[in-house]
Protein backbone atom coordinates (compact mmCIF):
# COMPACT_ATOMS: atom_id res chain seq x y z
CA UNK A 1 0.00 0.00 0.00
CA UNK A 2 2.83 2.31 0.81
CA UNK A 3 4.27 1.90 -2.67
CA UNK A 4 0.85 2.32 -4.21
CA UNK A 5 0.30 5.44 -2.22
CA UNK A 6 3.57 6.88 -3.34
CA UNK A 7 2.76 5.91 -6.90
CA UNK A 8 -0.56 7.69 -6.71
CA UNK A 9 1.13 10.74 -5.37
CA UNK A 10 3.55 10.73 -8.25
CA UNK A 11 0.87 9.94 -10.80
CA UNK A 12 -1.53 12.50 -9.54
CA UNK A 13 1.06 15.15 -9.07
CA UNK A 14 2.73 15.01 -12.39
CA UNK A 15 2.42 18.74 -12.32
CA UNK A 16 4.38 18.93 -9.12
CA UNK A 17 6.85 16.14 -8.77
CA UNK A 18 7.55 15.20 -12.34
CA UNK A 19 10.10 17.85 -12.89
CA UNK A 20 13.70 17.61 -13.79
CA UNK A 21 16.36 19.64 -12.22
CA UNK A 22 17.18 22.70 -14.20
CA UNK A 23 20.53 22.35 -15.92
CA UNK A 24 22.06 25.39 -17.48
CA UNK A 25 22.55 25.65 -21.17
CA UNK A 26 26.23 25.14 -21.74
CA UNK A 27 28.02 28.39 -22.39
CA UNK A 28 31.09 26.61 -23.73
CA UNK A 29 30.05 24.22 -26.47
CA UNK A 30 31.96 21.03 -27.02
CA UNK A 31 34.60 20.95 -29.69
CA UNK A 32 32.53 21.25 -32.82
CA UNK A 33 34.76 19.16 -35.03
CA UNK A 34 33.94 21.02 -38.16
CA UNK A 35 30.30 21.81 -37.53
CA UNK A 36 29.21 25.28 -38.53
CA UNK A 37 29.74 27.48 -35.44
CA UNK A 38 26.29 28.98 -35.93
CA UNK A 39 24.76 25.51 -35.70
CA UNK A 40 26.83 24.71 -32.63
CA UNK A 41 25.60 27.93 -31.04
CA UNK A 42 22.01 26.86 -31.67
CA UNK A 43 22.81 23.44 -30.25
CA UNK A 44 24.26 25.02 -27.12
CA UNK A 45 21.07 27.02 -26.59
CA UNK A 46 18.68 24.13 -27.12
CA UNK A 47 19.72 20.47 -27.41
CA UNK A 48 22.47 20.86 -24.83
CA UNK A 49 19.86 21.55 -22.16
CA UNK A 50 19.05 17.84 -22.00
CA UNK A 51 21.54 15.95 -24.16
CA UNK A 52 24.62 16.82 -22.09
CA UNK A 53 23.36 15.36 -18.82
CA UNK A 54 20.81 12.93 -20.22
CA UNK A 55 17.90 14.81 -18.69
CA UNK A 56 14.62 12.86 -18.96
CA UNK A 57 16.43 9.94 -20.62
CA UNK A 58 17.70 12.04 -23.50
CA UNK A 59 20.55 10.20 -25.29
CA UNK A 60 23.78 11.80 -24.16
CA UNK A 61 26.00 13.50 -26.63
CA UNK A 62 28.70 11.18 -27.89
CA UNK A 63 27.23 8.00 -26.42
CA UNK A 64 27.19 5.44 -29.26
CA UNK A 65 25.05 2.89 -27.46
CA UNK A 66 22.25 5.31 -26.76
CA UNK A 67 22.38 6.84 -30.21
CA UNK A 68 22.58 3.49 -32.03
CA UNK A 69 19.17 2.58 -30.64
CA UNK A 70 17.62 5.87 -31.77
CA UNK A 71 19.22 5.87 -35.19
CA UNK A 72 18.17 2.30 -35.86
CA UNK A 73 14.70 3.61 -36.65
CA UNK A 74 16.07 5.44 -39.68
CA UNK A 75 17.12 8.97 -40.29
CA UNK A 76 13.79 10.21 -41.59
CA UNK A 77 12.15 8.94 -38.44
CA UNK A 78 14.75 10.57 -36.20
CA UNK A 79 14.28 13.90 -37.93
CA UNK A 80 10.53 13.54 -37.68
CA UNK A 81 10.91 12.86 -33.94
CA UNK A 82 12.91 16.04 -33.56
CA UNK A 83 10.43 18.17 -35.47
CA UNK A 84 7.31 16.66 -33.93
CA UNK A 85 8.75 15.83 -30.51
CA UNK A 86 9.14 12.43 -28.94
CA UNK A 87 8.94 11.22 -25.36
CA UNK A 88 10.11 14.09 -23.15
CA UNK A 89 11.60 16.09 -26.03
CA UNK A 90 9.31 18.86 -27.23
CA UNK A 91 8.88 19.59 -30.93
CA UNK A 92 12.01 21.17 -32.38
CA UNK A 93 13.90 20.37 -29.19
CA UNK A 94 13.52 23.98 -28.07
CA UNK A 95 15.33 25.25 -31.16
CA UNK A 96 12.84 27.65 -32.70
CA UNK A 97 15.45 28.90 -35.16
CA UNK A 98 16.54 25.51 -36.49
CA UNK A 99 15.98 24.24 -39.98
CA UNK A 100 16.20 20.57 -40.99
CA UNK A 101 19.84 20.86 -42.01
CA UNK A 102 20.64 22.27 -38.59
CA UNK A 103 18.97 19.31 -36.91
CA UNK A 104 20.79 16.89 -39.18
CA UNK A 105 24.14 18.39 -38.22
CA UNK A 106 23.24 18.38 -34.55
CA UNK A 107 22.16 14.73 -34.62
CA UNK A 108 25.35 13.75 -36.39
CA UNK A 109 27.39 15.65 -33.82
CA UNK A 110 25.63 14.12 -30.85
CA UNK A 111 25.82 10.64 -32.31
CA UNK A 112 29.55 10.98 -32.68
CA UNK A 113 29.60 11.18 -36.44
CA UNK A 114 31.57 14.41 -36.57
CA UNK B 1 31.43 20.92 -17.52
CA UNK B 2 34.14 19.59 -15.24
CA UNK B 3 37.16 17.48 -16.12
CA UNK B 4 35.45 14.24 -15.19
CA UNK B 5 32.60 15.03 -17.56
CA UNK B 6 35.09 15.84 -20.27
CA UNK B 7 36.85 12.50 -19.77
CA UNK B 8 33.52 10.71 -20.02
CA UNK B 9 32.70 12.61 -23.14
CA UNK B 10 36.05 11.81 -24.68
CA UNK B 11 35.55 8.13 -23.97
CA UNK B 12 32.10 8.18 -25.47
CA UNK B 13 33.40 10.06 -28.47
CA UNK B 14 36.06 7.42 -28.97
CA UNK B 15 33.55 4.61 -28.76
CA UNK B 16 31.31 6.46 -31.13
CA UNK B 17 33.88 6.35 -33.87
CA UNK B 18 32.77 2.85 -34.80
CA UNK B 19 29.36 4.17 -35.70
CA UNK B 20 30.40 7.02 -37.89
CA UNK B 21 30.57 5.48 -41.29
CA UNK B 22 27.55 3.26 -40.85
CA UNK B 23 25.22 5.86 -39.45
CA UNK B 24 26.10 9.05 -41.21
CA UNK B 25 27.98 8.30 -44.34
CA UNK B 26 27.87 11.02 -46.92
CA UNK B 27 24.50 11.24 -48.55
CA UNK B 28 22.98 8.80 -46.13
CA UNK B 29 20.15 11.13 -45.24
CA UNK B 30 17.34 10.53 -47.65
CA UNK B 31 16.21 13.32 -49.87
CA UNK B 32 12.67 13.07 -48.55
CA UNK B 33 13.71 14.22 -45.11
CA UNK B 34 14.91 17.54 -46.46
CA UNK B 35 12.52 18.13 -49.28
CA UNK B 36 9.96 19.94 -47.13
CA UNK B 37 10.43 23.22 -45.30
CA UNK B 38 10.74 22.99 -41.55
CA UNK B 39 7.48 23.68 -39.72
CA UNK B 40 7.18 25.42 -36.37
CA UNK B 41 5.44 23.63 -33.52
CA UNK B 42 4.71 24.63 -29.96
CA UNK B 43 5.85 22.70 -26.87
CA UNK B 44 2.74 20.54 -26.60
CA UNK B 45 2.72 19.84 -30.35
CA UNK B 46 -0.85 21.06 -30.66
CA UNK B 47 0.00 24.11 -32.75
CA UNK B 48 2.00 24.30 -35.93
CA UNK B 49 2.64 26.62 -38.83
CA UNK B 50 4.84 27.00 -41.86
CA UNK B 51 6.55 30.37 -41.62
CA UNK B 52 7.79 31.92 -44.83
CA UNK B 53 10.99 32.88 -43.05
CA UNK B 54 12.79 32.13 -39.82
CA UNK B 55 14.96 34.91 -38.49
CA UNK B 56 17.53 34.04 -35.84
CA UNK B 57 18.07 37.54 -34.49
CA UNK B 58 21.52 38.34 -33.12
CA UNK B 59 21.21 42.08 -32.45
CA UNK B 60 18.68 44.85 -32.02
CA UNK B 61 20.05 46.48 -35.12
CA UNK B 62 19.38 43.36 -37.16
CA UNK B 63 15.88 43.18 -35.75
CA UNK B 64 15.15 46.84 -36.44
CA UNK B 65 16.41 46.42 -39.98
CA UNK B 66 14.26 43.33 -40.49
CA UNK B 67 11.14 45.07 -39.23
CA UNK B 68 11.75 48.26 -41.18
CA UNK B 69 12.71 46.67 -44.47
CA UNK B 70 10.47 43.65 -44.86
CA UNK B 71 6.84 43.31 -45.70
CA UNK B 72 4.24 40.90 -44.48
CA UNK B 73 3.24 39.38 -41.18
CA UNK B 74 5.67 39.04 -38.30
CA UNK B 75 5.36 37.02 -35.13
CA UNK B 76 7.95 36.77 -32.37
CA UNK B 77 8.44 33.44 -30.64
CA UNK B 78 9.96 32.63 -27.27
CA UNK B 79 10.34 28.99 -26.36
CA UNK B 80 6.97 27.89 -27.74
CA UNK B 81 5.31 27.18 -24.41
CA UNK B 82 2.05 28.96 -25.16
CA UNK B 83 -0.87 26.63 -25.75
CA UNK B 84 -2.92 29.38 -27.36
CA UNK B 85 -2.12 30.20 -31.00
CA UNK B 86 -0.21 33.42 -30.35
CA UNK B 87 2.71 32.40 -32.56
CA UNK B 88 1.48 30.60 -35.71
CA UNK B 89 2.15 32.64 -38.83
CA UNK B 90 2.81 32.12 -42.49
CA UNK B 91 4.96 35.25 -42.43
CA UNK B 92 8.22 36.01 -40.68
CA UNK B 93 8.96 34.10 -37.48
CA UNK B 94 11.32 36.13 -35.30
CA UNK B 95 13.46 34.10 -32.90
CA UNK B 96 15.21 36.03 -30.14
CA UNK B 97 17.15 33.21 -28.45
CA UNK B 98 20.42 35.03 -29.03
CA UNK B 99 19.22 38.14 -27.20
CA UNK B 100 19.83 36.53 -23.85
CA UNK B 101 21.76 36.74 -20.63
CA UNK B 102 22.13 39.29 -17.86
CA UNK B 103 23.00 42.58 -19.54
CA UNK B 104 23.48 44.64 -16.41
CA UNK B 105 22.56 44.70 -12.75
CA UNK B 106 22.40 47.07 -9.81
CA UNK B 107 23.33 45.68 -6.40
CA UNK B 108 21.65 48.60 -4.63
CA UNK B 109 18.23 48.47 -6.24
CA UNK B 110 18.53 44.69 -6.80
CA UNK B 111 17.37 45.09 -10.36
CA UNK B 112 18.80 43.38 -13.41
CA UNK B 113 18.31 43.72 -17.14
CA UNK B 114 17.88 40.54 -19.15
CA UNK B 115 18.05 39.82 -22.83
CA UNK B 116 14.40 39.16 -23.59
CA UNK B 117 15.18 35.79 -25.14
CA UNK B 118 16.69 34.50 -21.89
CA UNK B 119 15.08 31.36 -20.60
CA UNK B 120 14.05 31.72 -16.98
CA UNK B 121 15.88 28.57 -15.99
CA UNK B 122 19.13 29.94 -17.37
CA UNK B 123 19.00 33.07 -15.23
CA UNK B 124 18.82 31.52 -11.78
CA UNK B 125 22.48 30.56 -11.35
CA UNK B 126 24.07 33.72 -12.78
CA UNK B 127 21.66 35.89 -10.81
CA UNK B 128 22.58 33.91 -7.69
CA UNK B 129 26.23 34.68 -8.40
CA UNK B 130 25.31 38.37 -8.42
CA UNK B 131 23.53 38.02 -5.09
CA UNK B 132 20.05 38.34 -6.59
CA UNK B 133 17.04 36.11 -6.96
CA UNK B 134 13.82 36.67 -8.87
CA UNK B 135 10.92 37.40 -6.55
CA UNK B 136 8.77 34.64 -7.95
CA UNK B 137 8.77 32.26 -10.89
CA UNK B 138 6.18 30.41 -12.94
CA UNK B 139 6.06 26.64 -13.02
CA UNK B 140 7.91 26.04 -16.28
CA UNK B 141 11.45 27.39 -16.42
CA UNK B 142 12.04 26.93 -20.15
CA UNK B 143 9.92 29.96 -20.96
CA UNK B 144 11.68 33.08 -22.15
CA UNK B 145 11.42 36.30 -20.18
CA UNK B 146 9.78 37.91 -23.21
CA UNK B 147 7.23 35.16 -23.67
CA UNK B 148 6.37 34.82 -20.00
CA UNK B 149 5.84 38.55 -19.50
CA UNK B 150 4.03 39.04 -22.81
CA UNK B 151 1.41 36.54 -21.67
CA UNK B 152 1.11 37.65 -18.04
CA UNK B 153 2.56 34.39 -16.79
CA UNK B 154 2.60 34.15 -13.01
CA UNK B 155 3.69 32.03 -10.10
CA UNK B 156 1.94 31.39 -6.81
CA UNK B 157 1.32 33.69 -3.87
CA UNK B 158 -1.23 36.23 -2.79
CA UNK B 159 1.57 38.71 -2.13
CA UNK B 160 3.23 38.12 -5.50
CA UNK B 161 2.50 39.68 -8.85
CA UNK B 162 2.99 38.03 -12.19
CA UNK B 163 6.44 38.32 -13.76
CA UNK B 164 5.07 41.30 -15.70
CA UNK B 165 4.34 43.05 -12.41
CA UNK B 166 8.06 43.08 -11.61
CA UNK B 167 9.13 44.56 -14.95
CA UNK B 168 10.59 48.01 -14.31
CA UNK B 169 11.62 48.78 -17.89
CA UNK B 170 11.72 47.18 -21.30
CA UNK B 171 12.99 47.87 -24.79
CA UNK B 172 10.61 47.44 -27.68
CA UNK B 173 11.39 47.42 -31.39
CA UNK B 174 8.23 48.51 -33.15
CA UNK B 175 6.98 47.16 -36.48
CA UNK B 176 8.43 50.31 -38.09
CA UNK B 177 11.85 49.41 -36.72
CA UNK B 178 11.89 52.12 -34.07
CA UNK B 179 13.59 51.29 -30.77
CA UNK B 180 11.65 52.43 -27.70
CA UNK B 181 12.83 52.32 -24.09
CA UNK B 182 9.75 52.14 -21.91
CA UNK B 183 9.47 52.49 -18.13
CA UNK B 184 7.04 53.69 -15.48
CA UNK B 185 7.50 57.28 -16.60
CA UNK B 186 5.70 56.33 -19.80
CA UNK B 187 2.47 55.72 -17.91
CA UNK B 188 -0.14 54.04 -20.09
CA UNK B 189 2.40 52.73 -22.57
CA UNK B 190 4.25 51.00 -19.73
CA UNK B 191 1.09 49.39 -18.40
CA UNK B 192 0.19 48.22 -21.89
CA UNK B 193 3.64 46.93 -22.77
CA UNK B 194 4.23 44.76 -19.71
CA UNK B 195 1.62 42.24 -20.91
CA UNK B 196 1.71 42.79 -24.64
CA UNK B 197 0.88 39.46 -26.35
CA UNK B 198 3.71 40.19 -28.76
CA UNK B 199 1.31 42.62 -30.41
CA UNK B 200 3.12 45.93 -29.85
CA UNK B 201 6.51 45.05 -31.27
CA UNK B 202 9.38 42.73 -30.44
CA UNK B 203 10.79 43.11 -26.92
CA UNK B 204 14.57 42.80 -26.78
CA UNK B 205 15.45 43.72 -23.18
CA UNK B 206 13.56 43.51 -19.91
CA UNK B 207 14.62 44.98 -16.57
CA UNK B 208 13.13 43.37 -13.49
CA UNK B 209 12.94 44.05 -9.80
CA UNK B 210 14.60 41.20 -7.91
CA UNK B 211 15.61 40.67 -4.29
CA UNK B 212 18.60 39.32 -2.41
CA UNK B 213 19.33 35.69 -3.25
CA UNK B 214 17.47 33.30 -0.98
CA UNK B 215 16.62 29.71 -0.18
CA UNK B 216 13.21 28.13 0.17
CA UNK B 217 11.74 25.14 1.93
CA UNK B 218 8.98 23.24 0.19
CA UNK B 219 6.46 20.95 1.87
CA UNK B 220 4.05 18.73 -0.04
CA UNK B 221 1.31 16.63 1.49
CA UNK B 222 -2.16 15.35 0.78
CA UNK B 223 -5.26 16.30 2.74
CA UNK B 224 -9.01 16.48 2.16
CA UNK B 225 -9.79 19.13 -0.43
CA UNK B 226 -12.54 20.71 1.68
CA UNK B 227 -10.17 20.99 4.62
CA UNK B 228 -7.56 22.69 2.45
CA UNK B 229 -10.07 25.03 0.87
CA UNK B 230 -11.35 26.03 4.32
CA UNK B 231 -7.86 26.98 5.49
CA UNK B 232 -6.65 28.27 2.11
CA UNK B 233 -6.88 31.99 2.88
CA UNK B 234 -5.11 31.61 6.20
CA UNK B 235 -2.29 29.54 4.73
CA UNK B 236 -1.99 31.86 1.73
CA UNK B 237 -1.64 34.80 4.11
CA UNK B 238 0.82 33.13 6.47
CA UNK B 239 3.15 31.40 4.03
CA UNK B 240 5.20 32.76 1.17
CA UNK B 241 3.53 30.42 -1.30
CA UNK B 242 0.58 28.12 -0.86
CA UNK B 243 -1.38 26.27 -3.51
CA UNK B 244 -3.28 23.05 -3.94
CA UNK B 245 -3.66 20.51 -6.71
CA UNK B 246 -7.17 19.09 -6.29
CA UNK B 247 -7.18 15.48 -7.43
CA UNK B 248 -9.98 14.55 -9.80
CA UNK B 249 -12.21 11.66 -8.73
CA UNK B 250 -11.01 12.18 -5.18
CA UNK B 251 -11.86 14.06 -2.02
CA UNK B 252 -8.17 14.89 -1.62
CA UNK B 253 -5.71 17.44 -2.89
CA UNK B 254 -1.98 17.80 -2.86
CA UNK B 255 -0.94 20.86 -0.87
CA UNK B 256 2.25 22.73 -1.68
CA UNK B 257 3.59 25.24 0.81
CA UNK B 258 6.84 27.14 0.43
CA UNK B 259 8.62 29.48 2.85
CA UNK B 260 12.01 31.07 3.11
CA UNK B 261 14.54 28.94 4.90
CA UNK B 262 18.10 29.01 6.21
CA UNK B 263 18.23 25.23 6.55
CA UNK B 264 20.85 23.23 4.62
CA UNK B 265 19.94 22.29 1.07
CA UNK B 266 18.48 18.81 0.94
CA UNK B 267 15.43 16.65 0.70
CA UNK B 268 13.98 14.72 3.61
CA UNK B 269 12.02 12.24 1.56
CA UNK B 270 13.03 11.44 -1.98
CA UNK B 271 9.97 11.03 -4.19
CA UNK B 272 9.52 7.74 -6.00
CA UNK B 273 11.01 7.47 -9.43
CA UNK B 274 9.13 9.14 -12.21
CA UNK B 275 6.17 7.13 -13.46
CA UNK B 276 5.23 7.19 -17.11
CA UNK B 277 2.13 9.09 -17.96
CA UNK B 278 0.82 6.02 -19.74
CA UNK B 279 0.43 4.42 -16.32
CA UNK B 280 -2.54 6.66 -15.84
CA UNK B 281 -4.33 4.41 -18.27
CA UNK B 282 -4.00 1.40 -16.05
CA UNK B 283 -7.17 -0.68 -16.03
CA UNK B 284 -7.73 0.13 -12.39
CA UNK B 285 -8.09 3.79 -13.23
CA UNK B 286 -10.63 3.17 -15.98
CA UNK B 287 -13.28 2.26 -13.48
CA UNK B 288 -16.56 4.02 -12.79
CA UNK B 289 -16.38 7.44 -11.11
CA UNK B 290 -17.37 5.90 -7.78
CA UNK B 291 -14.71 3.20 -8.07
CA UNK B 292 -12.08 5.79 -8.98
CA UNK B 293 -13.11 7.91 -6.02
CA UNK B 294 -12.72 5.04 -3.57
CA UNK B 295 -9.36 4.00 -5.00
CA UNK B 296 -7.92 7.50 -5.20
CA UNK B 297 -9.07 8.38 -1.71
CA UNK B 298 -7.47 5.27 -0.28
CA UNK B 299 -4.21 5.97 -2.05
CA UNK B 300 -4.19 9.66 -1.17
CA UNK B 301 -4.71 8.90 2.50
CA UNK B 302 -1.47 6.95 2.53
CA UNK B 303 0.66 9.36 0.55
CA UNK B 304 3.80 10.60 2.25
CA UNK B 305 4.74 14.16 2.99
CA UNK B 306 7.87 15.39 1.28
CA UNK B 307 10.10 18.30 2.17
CA UNK B 308 12.96 19.90 0.33
CA UNK B 309 15.23 22.91 0.85
CA UNK B 310 16.97 24.50 -2.10
CA UNK B 311 17.89 27.72 -3.83
CA UNK B 312 14.78 29.71 -4.71
CA UNK B 313 15.06 29.34 -8.47
CA UNK B 314 15.46 25.58 -8.19
CA UNK B 315 12.34 25.12 -6.08
CA UNK B 316 9.99 27.57 -7.76
CA UNK B 317 10.33 26.48 -11.36
CA UNK B 318 10.76 23.23 -13.23
CA UNK B 319 11.37 21.54 -16.54
CA UNK B 320 8.29 19.54 -17.50
CA UNK B 321 8.94 16.33 -19.36
CA UNK B 322 5.36 15.19 -19.95
CA UNK B 323 3.76 17.48 -22.53
CA UNK B 324 0.21 18.60 -21.92
CA UNK B 325 -2.29 21.23 -22.97
CA UNK B 326 -3.72 23.60 -20.43
CA UNK B 327 -6.57 26.03 -19.85
CA UNK B 328 -6.27 28.56 -17.05
CA UNK B 329 -8.61 31.29 -15.92
CA UNK B 330 -8.44 33.74 -13.05
CA UNK B 331 -11.52 34.45 -10.99
CA UNK B 332 -11.93 36.76 -8.00
CA UNK B 333 -10.31 35.03 -5.02
CA UNK B 334 -13.55 35.22 -3.08
CA UNK B 335 -15.25 32.77 -5.47
CA UNK B 336 -12.23 30.64 -6.33
CA UNK B 337 -13.07 27.77 -4.00
CA UNK B 338 -16.63 27.57 -5.33
CA UNK B 339 -15.31 27.46 -8.89
CA UNK B 340 -12.96 24.60 -8.02
CA UNK B 341 -15.78 22.69 -6.36
CA UNK B 342 -18.01 23.07 -9.40
CA UNK B 343 -15.28 21.86 -11.75
CA UNK B 344 -14.54 18.81 -9.63
CA UNK B 345 -18.22 18.02 -9.36
CA UNK B 346 -18.72 18.40 -13.11
CA UNK B 347 -15.82 16.06 -13.90
CA UNK B 348 -17.32 13.45 -11.60
CA UNK B 349 -20.93 13.85 -12.69
CA UNK B 350 -20.09 13.76 -16.39
CA UNK B 351 -17.46 11.03 -15.96
CA UNK B 352 -14.93 13.07 -17.92
CA UNK B 353 -11.93 10.96 -18.83
CA UNK B 354 -9.14 12.90 -17.15
CA UNK B 355 -6.49 12.09 -14.56
CA UNK B 356 -4.52 15.31 -14.29
CA UNK B 357 -5.25 17.26 -11.11
CA UNK B 358 -6.44 20.85 -11.17
CA UNK B 359 -4.19 23.63 -9.92
CA UNK B 360 -5.56 26.33 -7.60
CA UNK B 361 -3.53 29.34 -6.43
CA UNK B 362 -3.72 33.04 -5.66
CA UNK B 363 -1.98 35.97 -7.31
CA UNK B 364 -1.67 39.57 -6.18
CA UNK B 365 -3.56 42.44 -7.83
CA UNK B 366 -1.39 44.37 -10.29
CA UNK B 367 -1.32 47.17 -12.85
CA UNK B 368 -0.47 45.79 -16.31
CA UNK B 369 -3.67 46.28 -18.28
CA UNK B 370 -3.93 42.79 -19.71
CA UNK B 371 -2.86 40.95 -16.56
CA UNK B 372 -5.38 38.35 -15.50
CA UNK B 373 -4.96 39.84 -11.99
CA UNK B 374 -5.47 43.45 -13.12
CA UNK B 375 -7.34 45.58 -10.61
CA UNK B 376 -7.59 46.00 -6.86
CA UNK B 377 -8.54 42.54 -5.65
CA UNK B 378 -6.53 39.30 -5.47
CA UNK B 379 -7.42 36.65 -7.97
CA UNK B 380 -7.49 32.91 -7.79
CA UNK B 381 -6.17 31.11 -10.84
CA UNK B 382 -7.46 27.67 -11.72
CA UNK B 383 -5.88 25.39 -14.30
CA UNK B 384 -7.06 22.25 -16.00
CA UNK B 385 -4.75 20.03 -18.03
CA UNK B 386 -4.91 17.23 -20.52
CA UNK B 387 -2.03 15.11 -21.72
CA UNK B 388 -0.86 16.31 -25.13
CA UNK B 389 -1.56 12.97 -26.77
CA UNK B 390 -5.29 13.25 -26.03
CA UNK B 391 -7.86 15.62 -27.52
CA UNK B 392 -8.35 18.33 -24.91
CA UNK B 393 -11.44 19.85 -26.51
CA UNK B 394 -14.21 17.65 -25.06
CA UNK B 395 -12.92 18.26 -21.52
CA UNK B 396 -12.07 21.93 -21.91
CA UNK B 397 -15.34 22.68 -23.75
CA UNK B 398 -17.32 21.40 -20.76
CA UNK B 399 -15.27 23.22 -18.14
CA UNK B 400 -14.69 26.60 -19.81
CA UNK B 401 -18.28 27.88 -19.26
CA UNK B 402 -17.80 27.29 -15.54
CA UNK B 403 -14.93 29.77 -15.57
CA UNK B 404 -17.14 32.28 -17.40
CA UNK B 405 -19.85 31.86 -14.78
CA UNK B 406 -17.40 33.07 -12.12
CA UNK B 407 -16.19 36.03 -14.16
CA UNK B 408 -13.05 34.30 -15.35
CA UNK B 409 -10.31 35.99 -17.34
CA UNK B 410 -8.22 33.70 -19.54
CA UNK B 411 -4.47 33.28 -19.35
CA UNK B 412 -3.22 34.60 -22.69
CA UNK B 413 -0.78 31.78 -23.23
CA UNK B 414 -3.27 29.02 -22.50
CA UNK B 415 -6.22 27.63 -24.34
CA UNK B 416 -9.45 29.63 -24.35
CA UNK B 417 -12.18 30.41 -26.84
CA UNK B 418 -12.93 34.04 -26.04
CA UNK B 419 -12.92 36.85 -28.58
CA UNK B 420 -13.12 40.61 -28.59
CA UNK B 421 -16.73 40.93 -27.42
CA UNK B 422 -16.10 39.00 -24.20
CA UNK B 423 -12.58 40.23 -23.54
CA UNK B 424 -13.44 43.93 -23.67
CA UNK B 425 -15.83 43.31 -20.79
CA UNK B 426 -13.34 41.33 -18.72
CA UNK B 427 -10.37 43.68 -19.00
CA UNK B 428 -11.28 47.29 -18.10
CA UNK B 429 -8.41 48.76 -20.17
CA UNK B 430 -8.79 46.43 -23.14
CA UNK B 431 -9.82 49.11 -25.62
CA UNK B 432 -7.04 51.37 -24.36
CA UNK B 433 -4.59 48.57 -25.12
CA UNK B 434 -6.06 48.25 -28.60
CA UNK B 435 -5.56 51.97 -29.24
CA UNK B 436 -1.90 51.73 -28.30
CA UNK B 437 -1.52 48.61 -30.42
CA UNK B 438 -3.00 50.38 -33.43
CA UNK B 439 -0.72 53.38 -32.93
CA UNK B 440 2.38 51.17 -32.91
CA UNK B 441 1.27 48.71 -35.57
CA UNK B 442 -1.25 50.51 -37.79
CA UNK B 443 -0.80 47.97 -40.59
CA UNK B 444 -1.40 45.00 -38.31
CA UNK B 445 1.86 43.29 -39.22
CA UNK B 446 2.03 41.64 -35.81
CA UNK B 447 -1.47 40.19 -36.02
CA UNK B 448 -2.14 36.57 -36.79
CA UNK B 449 -5.52 34.88 -37.00
CA UNK B 450 -5.75 34.43 -33.22
CA UNK B 451 -4.86 38.03 -32.44
CA UNK B 452 -7.33 39.28 -35.04
CA UNK B 453 -10.01 37.37 -33.15
CA UNK B 454 -8.90 38.91 -29.86
CA UNK B 455 -8.83 42.43 -31.27
CA UNK B 456 -11.75 42.22 -33.70
CA UNK B 457 -9.49 43.13 -36.62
Amino acid sequence: MQHAAKTLLILSLLLVANACSSPQATSQPFASNGIDPAVMAKWSRSCALCHVDGVADAPRVGDPTEWRRRLAKGEDAVLRNVIEGVNAMPPLGYCMACERDDFRAMIAFMAGAN
Amino acid sequence: MNSRDLRKLSRRSFLASSLRTALFSAGAMSASAFAQPTPWRNWSGGLSCQPAGRHDISSEAQLADLLANTRGAIRPVGSGHSFSPLVPTDGHLVVIDQLSGILDHDPRSLQATFGAGSRLGDLGAPLQDLGQGMLNLPDIDRQTVAGATATGTHGTGIRFKSLSGYVTALRLVTPRGEVMDINANDGDLFDAARVNLGALGVVTQIRMQNRAAYKLKKREWTAPTEELLAEFDERAANHRHFEIFPLVYSDYSLALQIDESDEPIGQTIVPAEEVELSDLRRPGLQATPAEKLALNNALAQNAEMTEAVDLSWKLLSNIRSNPFNEMEYSVPAAVGADCVREILRTIYDQAIDVAFPLEFRYVSPEDPWLSMAYGDEPHATISIHRTASADYRPYFDIIEPIFWKYGGRPHWGKIHSLGYEQLKELYPRYRDFMEIRESLDPDGRLLNAHLRQLFNK
